[in-house]
């Protein structure tokens, strides 16, 4: 059986008021990647924060590599590596001075730290942009330098808080490769995310938090298996008389039938022969139709059926 | 000491603006030794322009015109006298000044009044100099009379009485040439807190900024360094930094002393030393209190003119209004330039009064650094 690298049990953390956390258990298997998701403002951040005694907490407790997390927890540090959200390096120093600076946090040797960074710039693909200023680099380029100050001093524990966000969907695939890559040379990974498609892809074990709390955790196929809809039918079609998507929602196995005005969306959970059911209801009442999509549930209806609300915001 | 390498790699990038003030500084400094002239010590009467009518044409007339004219300049009235009037209104005359008829026998007979007729502008000061010296002459060449004199006698007697002048000196706003301490050599000690306070703040607190900003904070948080061993490299850094600046100018200072400190600059050195303490403990606070280089660069002109206005860096002490001493005293560059005073004789030499000016000067620097401390560690805690 692996080891468990982190384990927190009951965590609440209390802004006055407000819940942050609200007794949040965790625990996360070495060599994994586990995926923190959640909407904004769900507790994604408040947790990594509390992990890396960034912040104190109210109740509960936090063990790393079997031991108690703690400001002054050095050893437990060296270990870590830390990608945040907004991009932490030097305006002033170049790529190799940033990654450098950032790996001499937590390397003393010289000759170690040399061979450390020249790995970390290879790694992220920064070789021909050494002596370039962060300002200087695209948008991309810039991420990736951000990961390479984080992942530089080769940590068994690699924390990233939405490290893609405002990324091209390029350099973001160059990311999650990267982040594929350091789990198979090692490291466990924590990556929170509220792109779910991203945790999808990467992430071997999930946990959705919503207002603080852990509503489920499992693996993508896990959690896909604790709702009802097993398959999600959309037809683009015109005009849609209410008789005929009444109709349609009493079909076997479909639980929903919605109509927007340009939009049949029909949910069913099991069950075979779904779409020819549905389509010959539309022929059988003569109604044309334009393009005819099915889709596996996705993490968004796990996060739909037990909040009632989607889990990206529109803008997102 | 990681930390301590990359304050300097930062500060490389932000030293532009210190190293052009310090360069003009000294540049100023070293134009200002080589082409100072020694202090003015004497002054001359301002000589005024008189038209002079001799109705009399007497010996004794004549005597007192050659009296006027030892300090005055004395033209010929013009006929027209409408010109002459011009003249006194555009200023090329000071004042029309006649000699009436009978001047010589009214002397001999002793009266002194009525003797004289003069045309001026309104209020001129120079027609009642005039009439004053006048006054006096002819007061003089009587009172000799009356004791017995001839009138030849009496004239240069008078003469004589009169070319005495009230011995003046000017008051010397700047120092004693003192070998150790010389004039040209307080003054570069003099401008000194603001070039220090301008370039250590535009250079330090940007620095400072840089590596406290919040996501780096964030980031070493969660790194093996300990924040006391983080915070000490950048005072560390902050320290060696002002170290380096203050060097360069003591350096500066040797050569334009033509030699090394002695005696009473010592204490100018020590005094420039703790300055430079009170200078990099600024640095650093304003640096905890804002992350915005606008506000920096704000608050650089401000302190430092504002420091160099009402602590008598620009205007000596000496002269200023109790008022503005009042608000200098709250600043530290008060007791800096206070200290200076004493030591270039502008003020009394005394030790405890000096070692007091130390202290206080000190104190601020304490205190701002303390307040600093007290800042960051609140905002640490605030990640």
């Amino acid at each position: 059986m692996e080891n468990t690298i982190v384990k927190i049990e009951g965590l609440v953390k209390r802004y006055s008021e407000l819940i942050a956390l609200d007794h949040l258990d965790l625990e996360i298997k070495e060599g994994e990647v586990f995926g923190l998701l959640g909407p904004n403002g769900s507790g994604k951040t408040t947790t990594i924060n509390c992990l890396l005694s960034l912040l104190s907490f109210d109740k509960g407790s936090i063990e790393i590599f079997g031991r108690k997390m703690s400001p002054t927890a050095y050893d437990i540090k060296r270990d870590i590596g830390v990608i945040m959200q907004n991009v932490a390096v030097y305006e002033e120093l170049s790529v190799y001075d940033n990654i450098d600076y950032f790996c001499g946090l937590y390397v003393k040797d010289k000759a170690v730290r040399k061979q450390y960074v020249e790995d970390a710039v290879k790694f992220v693909g920064l070789e021909e942009f050494l002596k370039f200023k962060p300002k200087k680099l695209s948008g991309g380029l810039f991420r990736r330098l951000n990961i390479a100050c984080g992942i530089a001093h080769k940590p068994r524990l690699i924390i990233l808080d939405e490290p893609t966000v405002a990324v091209d969907p390029q350099s973001r695939n160059k990311i999650l490769e990267g982040i594929e890559e350091l789990n198979r040379n090692g490291a466990t990974i924590i990556y929170t995310s509220h792109y779910m498609e991203e945790v999808e892809q990467i992430c071997t074990r999930i946990a959705i938090m919503d207002k603080g709390k852990k509503i489920a955790e499992g693996t993508k196929d896990e959690l896909k298996r604790t709702i009802k809809n097993t398959e999600t039918v959309t037809i683009e079609i015109l005009s849609l008389p209410e008789k005929v998507r009444e109709e349609t929602g009493s079909l076997p196995h479909v639980y929903s039938a919605e109509y927007d005005g340009a939009r049949l969306t029909v949910r069913c959970s099991g069950g075979k022969h779904n779409l020819i059911r549905i389509l010959e209801v539309l022929q059988k009442n003569e109604l044309s139709f334009g393009r005819v999509y099915t889709e596996l549930p996705t993490l968004n209806d796990v996060f739909l059926e037990i909040t009632g609300k989607a889990l990206r915001d529109k803008e997102d | 000491m990681q930390v301590f390498k990359a304050f300097f790699k930062v500060l490389r990038t932000k030293l532009t603006m210190a190293m052009i003030m310090m360069a003009v500084f000294i540049f100023i400094a070293v134009a200002y030794a080589r082409t100072s002239s020694p202090t003015q010590k004497a002054f001359e009467d301002s000589r005024l322009n008189i038209a002079l009518t001799d109705n009399d044409d007497t010996p004794e007339s004549r005597s007192l015109i050659a009296f006027i004219g030892q300090k005055h300049n004395i033209v010929d009235p013009d006929p027209d006298m409408d010109r002459n009037i011009d003249r006194l209104y555009y200023g090329h005359l000071d004042c029309m000044l006649t000699i009436k008829k009978g001047y010589a026998e009214a002397l001999k007979e002793g009266r002194t009044d009525d003797l004289f007729e003069s045309k001026r502008m309104h209020d001129s000061y120079a027609n009642i100099y005039i009439l004053s010296r006048l006054d006096q002459y002819v007061g003089g060449v009587r009172a000799s009379m009356l004791s017995g004199s001839s009138l030849d006698e009496a004239v240069s007697r008078t003469e004589e009485l009169l070319s005495k002048e009230a011995k003046v000196s000017y008051a010397d706003l700047n120092t004693r040439d003192d070998p150790e301490f010389s004039r040209t050599f307080s003054n570069y000690f003099q401008y000194m807190p603001y070039i220090l306070i301008a370039s250590v703040i535009s250079a330090l607190s940007p620095v400072l900024m840089a590596m406290q900003r919040r996501e780096i904070r964030y980031r070493t948080g969660c790194s093996c360094i300990r924040s006391s061993s983080y915070f000490f490299q950048l005072i560390l850094g902050s320290t060696a930094f002002v170290a380096v600046l203050w060097l360069i100018y003591m350096v500066v200072g040797i050569f334009l002393k033509g030699g090394m400190y002695e005696g009473k600059a010592w204490f100018a050195v020590l005094n420039s030393l703790v300055f430079s303490f009170v200078c990099t403990a600024m640095a650093i606070l304003i640096a905890t209190l804002t992350d915005n280089s606008r506000v920096v660069s704000f608050l650089t002109q401000i302190l430092s003119l504002g420091m160099s206005f009402f602590c008598g860096i620009f205007v000596p002490l000496s002269i200023m209004g109790e008022g503005i001493k009042k608000i200098g005293r709250l600043l530290p560059a008060y007791w800096y330039i206070s200290i200076n005073d004493m030591l270039c004789g502008r003020e009394t030499l005394e030790s405890s009064k000096m070692i007091s000016c130390f202290v206080i000067e000190a104190l601020f620097g304490i205190v701002m650094a303390g307040a600093a401390l007290v800042i960051s560690r609140y905002s640490r805690d605030r990640i």
